[in-house]
Parts: C-alpha cells; sequence; structure tokens
C-alpha cells in the first residue's frame, strides 16, 4: 500500500469511527464489521474477519460511562488491518498470523495515541459552544446549526489522521525490523492474536466475578476458616 | 399550542433522526449539550414560535446547557422537554420544567441504558455475530450482530422518542412495560455462558489458522490456563503482556519449539 493507498485506507476508516461517538452509532464501527469493510475493499478480506475477530472480542466488554474514554477498539482494530496490509504489500515475508499478530500488538500500544487524539477533539469541540450559544442569543439559528454538528468534522479529522499516521509507523515498523527480529518474537506475537478471546471473556466475566475473590470464598477450606 | 399539535409523527420521525447526532459535538465541558439543542430547537421554533425565533432567544440559549444521558435515551429526554413546553407558561416556567426533566432523567437513564446496551447488548450481540463468522460466513456474522444489536436498539430508541412527547408519565409507563429487572437478570446469566463459549470457541478458531502443530482444543486449554491466573491476578492489561513475553522466552526453549515449522 502506497502513500494514496494509505490516505483512501484512513479516509474510510476515519469515515466508519465517527459511528463510535460522533453519528449513528448503529454499530458499524465494531472491530468485526469495520475491519470486514475495509479487508474486503483493500483486497485482504480473511485478514479483515481475523483482527475483526480477536478485536471485538477483547473489548466488546468496554464502555464510554460519562467522562470516561474506553479504549479505542475499532481505531485499533483498524490500524492493525491498515499496518498488516501496507507491511504485506511494502515487501515484509512472514506468516500470515505472525504478521497479524505483529500489527495487533503495535496496534495495541498506540492506543494512548488513539484515546489521546479523542481528548483533543473533544476539547476543541468545547470551543464551539461559546459561538454556538451567542449566534443562538441572536436567534441565527441557521448559522447556529453548522456550529452546533461541527464537531462531525472535528471528529471526522481525528479519525483520519491519526489513523493514517498510525498505518504509516506501524508498517515502516514491521517492514524494517520483521527481517531483524527473532522467530520467538513472532511466535509470542500470534500466541498474543491466539489468546486474545480468552483475555475478552476474561475482561467480560471480570464485571460480574471479582476472580479469584469471588471463587477463592467458596473453596471449602475457606469457607470453614 | 396544544399538545395535540406538537406531537405529530413528523415530530417524532424528527427527534428521533435528529438523536442520530446527538454526541455530534460532544465536549469535556458540556457534553452533549450542543447534539441536545440542534435536537430540540427545531420542534421548539417551529412548535412554539412560529416565525419569532428572536421572542426564544433565553429558551434556545437554555438548550445548550450541560446535557449528558445515554445517547440512545437522548432523544426520550429531549421529547420531555418538548412536551413540557407544549404546556404553556412563561420562559422562566419551561426553563425550570427543562431542567427539573433534565435533573430527575440524565442519570437515571444514563446508567440504564449502560447497563441495557453497553453492558449486555453489545457483548451478547458482538458474540453470537463472532460466533456465525468463525463457524458460517463471514460476512453473514457481521450482519447477524448489526441485525441483532439494532433489532433491540432502533425500536426501543423509537419508542422512547414517542413515549417521551407524551409526557413524564407515559415515559415512565414505557419503561414499566420493559420489565427491564427481570432482562437484567437473565442477560447476566446469558453473558457467563456466552462469554465461556466465545473464550473456548474464539481461541479453538484463531490457533486453528494456519497451524499444524498442535489440536486447536489443546492450544484453547493451554492459553486458558496460562493467561487465565496471569490476567487474574495482574489484571488483563500486564497479564497480557506477561503472557507475550513468557511465550516468547518460553520459545527459546528447543524442547517447546522443537520440530515446528
Amino acid at each position: 500500500m502506497d502513500l494514496t493507498g494509505v490516505i483512501v485506507f484512513s479516509a474510510v476508516g476515519g469515515l466508519l469511527s465517527l459511528d463510535s461517538t460522533a453519528f449513528l452509532q448503529v454499530m458499524l464501527s465494531q472491530p468485526l464489521v469495520a475491519c470486514g469493510i475495509l479487508g474486503n475493499l483493500g483486497g485482504y478480506p480473511a485478514w479483515g474477519w481475523i483482527l475483526g475477530v480477536a478485536f471485538q472480542l477483547v473489548f466488546c466488554s468496554d464502555a464510554p460511562l460519562g467522562t470516561h474514554l474506553p479504549h479505542d477498539a475499532s481505531m485499533m482494530a483498524m490500524a492493525a488491518l491498515g499496518m498488516a496490509m501496507a507491511a504485506e504489500v511494502s515487501g515484509a515475508r512472514v506468516g500470515m498470523m505472525e504478521l497479524l499478530g505483529a500489527s495487533a500488538l503495535l496496534a495495541l500500544l498506540m492506543d494512548p495515541l488513539f484515546r489521546g487524539s479523542s481528548m483533543l477533539a473533544r476539547r476543541w469541540n468545547g470551543l464551539l459552544a461559546g459561538p454556538a450559544r451567542r449566534l443562538l442569543e441572536r436567534g441565527a439559528f441557521g448559522s447556529a446549526r453548522l456550529l452546533l454538528h461541527g464537531g462531525l468534522v472535528v471528529f471526522y479529522l481525528r479519525g483520519l489522521v491519526s489513523l493514517a499516521v498510525a498505518v504509516a509507523v506501524g508498517a515502516w515498523l514491521i517492514s524494517s525490523c520483521i527481517g531483524i527480529l527473532p522467530r520467538q518474537v513472532l511466535h509470542g506475537a500470534r500466541w498474543l492474536l491466539v489468546s486474545m478471546p480468552i483475555l475478552g471473556a476474561l475482561r467480560l466475566t471480570g464485571q460480574y466475578i471479582r476472580f479469584p475473590r469471588d471463587i477463592m470464598q467458596h473453596l471449602p477450606w475457606v469457607k470453614a476458616r | 399550542m396544544s399538545r395535540a399539535a406538537t406531537v405529530s409523527p413528523a415530530t417524532v420521525m424528527g427527534l428521533f433522526l435528529r438523536s442520530f447526532l446527538v454526541q455530534s459535538s460532544w465536549n469535556f465541558r458540556g457534553m452533549q449539550n450542543l447534539g441536545f439543542a440542534a435536537m430540540t430547537i427545531p420542534v421548539l421554533r417551529k412548535g412554539r414560535y412560529p416565525g419569532a425565533a428572536a421572542a426564544s432567544s433565553g429558551l434556545l440559549v437554555e438548550q445548550a446547557e450541560f446535557f449528558n444521558a445515554h445517547p440512545y435515551f437522548s432523544g426520550a429526554i429531549a421529547a420531555m422537554c418538548v412536551s413540557g413546553e407544549a404546556r404553556g407558561g412563561t420562559d422562566d416556567e419551561i426553563i425550570e420544567r427543562q431542567r427539573r426533566i433534565k435533573g430527575d432523567f440524565m442519570g437515571p437513564l444514563g446508567g440504564l441504558g449502560d447497563q441495557i446496551f453497553w453492558q449486555t447488548a453489545l457483548p451478547v450481540c458482538g458474540a453470537f455475530g463472532v460466533i456465525v463468522a468463525m463457524f458460517g460466513h463471514h460476512l453473514a456474522g457481521a450482519l447477524v450482530f448489526l441485525a441483532c444489536f439494532n433489532t433491540l436498539h432502533l425500536p426501543l430508541r423509537l419508542g422512547a422518542v414517542a413515549a417521551g412527547l407524551g409526557g413524564r408519565g407515559r415515559f415512565i409507563a414505557f419503561l414499566q412495560r420493559l420489565r427491564l429487572p427481570r432482562f437484567m437478570n437473565f442477560s447476566r446469566r446469558l453473558i457467563l455462558l456466552v462469554s465461556l463459549a466465545v473464550m473456548v470457541t474464539g481461541t479453538m478458531w484463531l490457533a486453528g489458522i494456519g497451524s499444524s502443530f498442535a489440536p486447536a482444543l489443546v492450544v484453547a486449554v493451554a492459553v486458558l490456563l496460562s493467561l487465565g491466573p496471569l490476567a487474574a491476578f495482574l489484571g488483563p492489561w500486564w497479564g497480557t503482556i506477561l503472557f507475550f513475553v513468557i511465550v516468547s522466552l518460553l520459545e527459546w526453549w528447543p524442547a517447546f519449539s522443537g520440530g515446528r515449522p
């Protein structure tokens, strides 16, 4: 994937990422759907589904409660897919699962970038409130409406730019380092990908069972004490 | 202005459609305030002050005050505010009524929506979609996920807006008809069951891709036994990192990696 490919990928990914907060929220941005769409568009449908399944399972229990920003699962999944596709096109010769595992690991590490950009976008949106209020005081609702929805543009640019940066940097890192890394590290990345459903299930059940405390207290010798 | 004149199907549909944009300008200071204003102002201007927007500037500005609820229920709160406005009175009375509605419903509906949608419907529908994607057609998995989630979400959202336009009494009756406590008890058990199923099937599926070195079930159990305690004691994040490091180190052990492709 060349620079144009990265920009087109990020433009579509940015549109899908709007669904997570700013627009619709009909779950088009969930990793299972977003990666499926992007994988099919990019010519790597199987990769899209594998990464979509893995990220969907890990982050399905994350909830944006109040001002808490959860991990940006959709951006991480799309970034992992973009990195893998770009690295493959630029000549990284390695097994599919190893490549996907390395991309997933890098995408997980880039979570602060996505969350940071999301926080920045939300701060900028706060700047729209003052002018919108002044327009409403004057009764100019037509102009105020543009400002009231102005955050859509901010959120879209945030998605586009952060995804493009993550894909470009990640693909460059993978293509440069994949030949140097020992085989064992790549196997570790593959195992990380394989372990993601279990991690997701643990996070999900962790909301209901405070493991291991709740289980420990049912053990006979603990009960007896 | 009578309530009957305000609550038309077009009003319901307009509020419902605009509620999809309630978080378009989400910000830390007012949260969903700008989206809420964009949702209610067209109805307020059309319903009470046709052609006289300047007269209602105080009321319009009030719409951009702090607001935060679950996005799927924010349309319902907006509808109740509009319904309160349609009962008439001075601007100050209407503003006071709106503030009371917001104060009464923002927190409870936020918690309720988080519980119903984010912590129950999303994981369960996602798990169904993933299972279909793993063992059926991939595209079908995504479609099943979208269909399951939105079959619950869209009618509930539309019904809440329609009930909210009838006033707070009608909206509370609507919530009571949903029998949410029973739904919560059932969903809690369902989540545990689904997560166990997905834990095993998902790991087996991923372990089986492009692999010939071990039966997938053995890999699933091995990963479960090693990652489970790590995640339990260190937390999911650090547990995974340590798991990755341990597996990478084990790969240097010849007996562990010997003979593997």
